[in-house]
């Protein structure tokens, strides 16, 4: 089943577009800093982006903390937005249901292809910007954000790390994506719940009288992954945003199966 | 046989036995494969479907009659599991839905509501989805389904590979058809097998349920062309308003209905008079004005062969004498009022 529903998600042509736009940012933004250098002031909050001219494997980093305030959330919404109210809209769903598959297992099966898209899509973007990285860039010996200097190698290990911090920060948008789709028969309307809710937490996070609720705030770890690149690296943050991400994946799959094992399939 | 089968055997029967009512046997040793007890599903205010009893012999090809938006499919959608009913009581192979669903549904094919397709998958990957996703609820050796098999005995062979967003409504049809066929099913529940389709696949479509049948299948279809529910039907049930009208045999259904007995002879016009004459003017249903029309004889009164005898006696040339008996349409018509009400 597992299986089956991976080779769903990923033979389809949805998922080759999204591909390439994850793709598409590590080799622009690799373009760009190639062409036009780091700029003046350049980089802002990004603390990767300056860094980029001299060592390549900063862009598959940079181009992940770039994106993963809106993109990458967005990618996410609409694959996990998909999940039922697409079978739902194509009359699917029901034939799914009595060929017969339980819904909690569906949900579960679901649940678990989704995430691996996740996985897949950072992962593939991390790539990209490795090997753009390594082109367009000199490659070597990398400086942390503590100014210590580690391995080109250490440094390439760093950005998967990078790359699975943000998959982590991300499950929790695949479980709202996946709880939208179990609240409409409209694919495009479960996405746009789930990444207005990724947003409206994202601006919430940015309002100062409600810092006391930070944590409870999506994107407020997302900054986490800059911590990889510390001199040792600094745990607590990803840990913080791992127990924020499984708060979330609680909430947000419970709602899920609170609503497709009691919902009346009338597509 | 020891004592304790005799027990058992004895305990089988009072539950399931044949039931003496009036000096007749009903129920007999036939097993009913779907069962519904004051079946209702309500939306607010109204009930879709009121109070149903349903009762699908096993091995009948039963016919589950109604205009559009009497309930049928919300009926279908209740028997699968998809809806959970307001009240009543559902069985399934006398298992009870829906909980008991994951050991009914392996054994029941279906096509509800009309075809539910991936635009961008094939016939072939469709039926491997569904035979994919419903592998753990089957046994090991019942896990691989021909699909090329599935497939030409639905007549889609030729465009298995083919985007199904490319098929015609009828092999749309023809496609969730073959996946209700994909496995062994001992039930059958077909919504509706014939929309779309053209009259050379509503042919094939009737071969194939009475071929389905004469393997052993029963097979539930609900449809609202009577013609077609009328050639292959043992049982019909009609429902309008979500209220269940009838529920038997066909023939017991023809059989509520009038029937007429339609006499040609070469003066119609004084046969009907002497008709009149010998047996008051009630058998004379129709006296016609012209000679080549048809008088009609209600067949509870005079009996078709006295009618015959009387004619020829009086020296009238009989050219045409036959029993009539109402179509499943009149019937149909009779039960639920001439106009259709849609809502």
């Amino acid at each position: 089943m597992y299986i089956e529903e991976l080779r769903f998600i990923f033979f389809r042509r949805r998922t080759a577009i999204s591909f390439f736009v994850l793709g598409a940012i590590s080799l622009l933004l690799g373009i760009v800093v190639a062409t036009f250098g780091n700029g003046r002031g350049g980089g802002g909050g990004n603390p990767f982006l300056d860094q980029i001219s001299h060592n390549g494997v900063f862009l598959g980093v940079s181009a992940i903390t770039t994106a993963q305030i809106v993109i990458i959330p967005l990618v996410i919404s609409v694959a996990a937005g998909e999940a039922f109210a697409q079978e739902a809209a194509y009359g699917t769903l029901r034939y799914l249901l009595i060929s017969p598959v339980s819904r909690v297992r569906l949900l579960i099966v679901k649940a678990l292809a989704l995430s691996t898209y996740a996985l897949a899509a950072v992962l593939f973007m991390a790539t990209v910007g490795l090997i753009v990285g390594a082109i367009l860039f000199p490659v070597g010996n990398v400086t942390t954000l503590s100014g210590t200097t580690v391995s080109y190698l250490d440094g390439v290990l760093r950005l998967y790390g990078v790359a699975l911090v943000e998959v982590l920060s991300v499950m929790s948008i695949v479980g709202l994506g996946i709880m939208a789709s179990t609240l409409t028969d409209s694919a495009i309307g479960a996405a746009s719940i789930s990444f207005g809710i990724v947003v409206i937490l994202e601006i919430l996070n940015n309002i100062p009288q409600l810092v006391h609720f930070a944590p409870l705030m999506l994107s407020n770890y997302f900054s986490a992954s800059n911590d990889i690149f510390r001199s040792p690296i600094v745990y607590s943050n990803v840990l913080k945003d791992l127990y924020e991400q499984l708060g979330w994946m609680a909430v947000t799959y419970l709602v899920s199966w609170a609503r497709i094992t009691t919902k009346d399939i009338t597509s | 046989m020891t004592l304790l089968e005799v027990g058992i055997c004895s305990a089988g029967s009072l539950l399931s036995g044949p039931v003496l009512v009036n000096g007749t046997l009903i129920g007999g040793d036939e097993l009913n494969l779907i069962e519904c007890r004051g079946l209702t599903k309500s939306y607010g205010e109204s009930n879709v479907v009121n109070g149903i009893d349903l009762e699908v012999p096993e091995g009948s090809i039963y016919g589950f009659l109604g205009p559009n938006g009497s309930g049928k499919t919300t009926t279908i959608r209740m028997i699968l599991g998809l809806i959970s009913p307001t009240s009543g009581e559902i069985s399934v192979f006398g298992e009870e839905i829906p909980k008991r669903l994951e050991s009914v549904l392996p054994r029941v094919g279906a096509v509800v509501e009309g075809p539910g397709l991936y635009p961008s998958l094939s016939p072939r990957r469709y039926l491997e989805r569904m035979a994919n996703h419903s592998r753990y609820s089957r046994p090991k050796d019942q896990r691989n389904p021909d699909i090329s098999a599935a497939l030409a005995r639905v007549g889609l062979d030729k465009v298995a590979d083919r985007r199904s967003k490319a098929l015609s409504l009828g092999m749309k049809q023809r496609l969730s058809l073959a996946n209700a066929l994909l496995f062994p099913r001992q039930l059958l529940i077909l919504d509706e097998p014939t929309n779309g389709m053209d009259p050379q696949g509503i042919v094939e479509m009737r071969q194939l349920i009475t071929d389905l049948a004469s393997e052993g299948s029963t097979i539930f279809i609900s449809s609202h062309i009577l013609s077609e529910i009328e050639q292959l039907c043992s049982h019909v049930a009609v429902v309008q308003h979500g209220n269940l009208l009838f529920q038997g045999e066909l023939e017991s259904l023809r059989a509520q209905m009038p029937t007429r007995i339609n006499v040609r002879t070469s003066d119609n016009q004084r046969v009907a008079r002497l008709l009149q004459e010998r047996f008051g003017p009630s058998p004379t249903l129709d006296i016609p004005n012209d000679a080549s029309d048809v008088i009609q004889v209600d067949p509870a009164v005079v009996a078709p062969e006295v009618v015959a005898k009387v004619i020829i006696d009086s020296g009238f040339d009989l050219y045409e004498l036959h029993q009539e008996r109402p179509t499943l349409e009149e019937a149909f018509v009779s039960l639920t009022g001439a106009r259709s009400d849609v809502y």
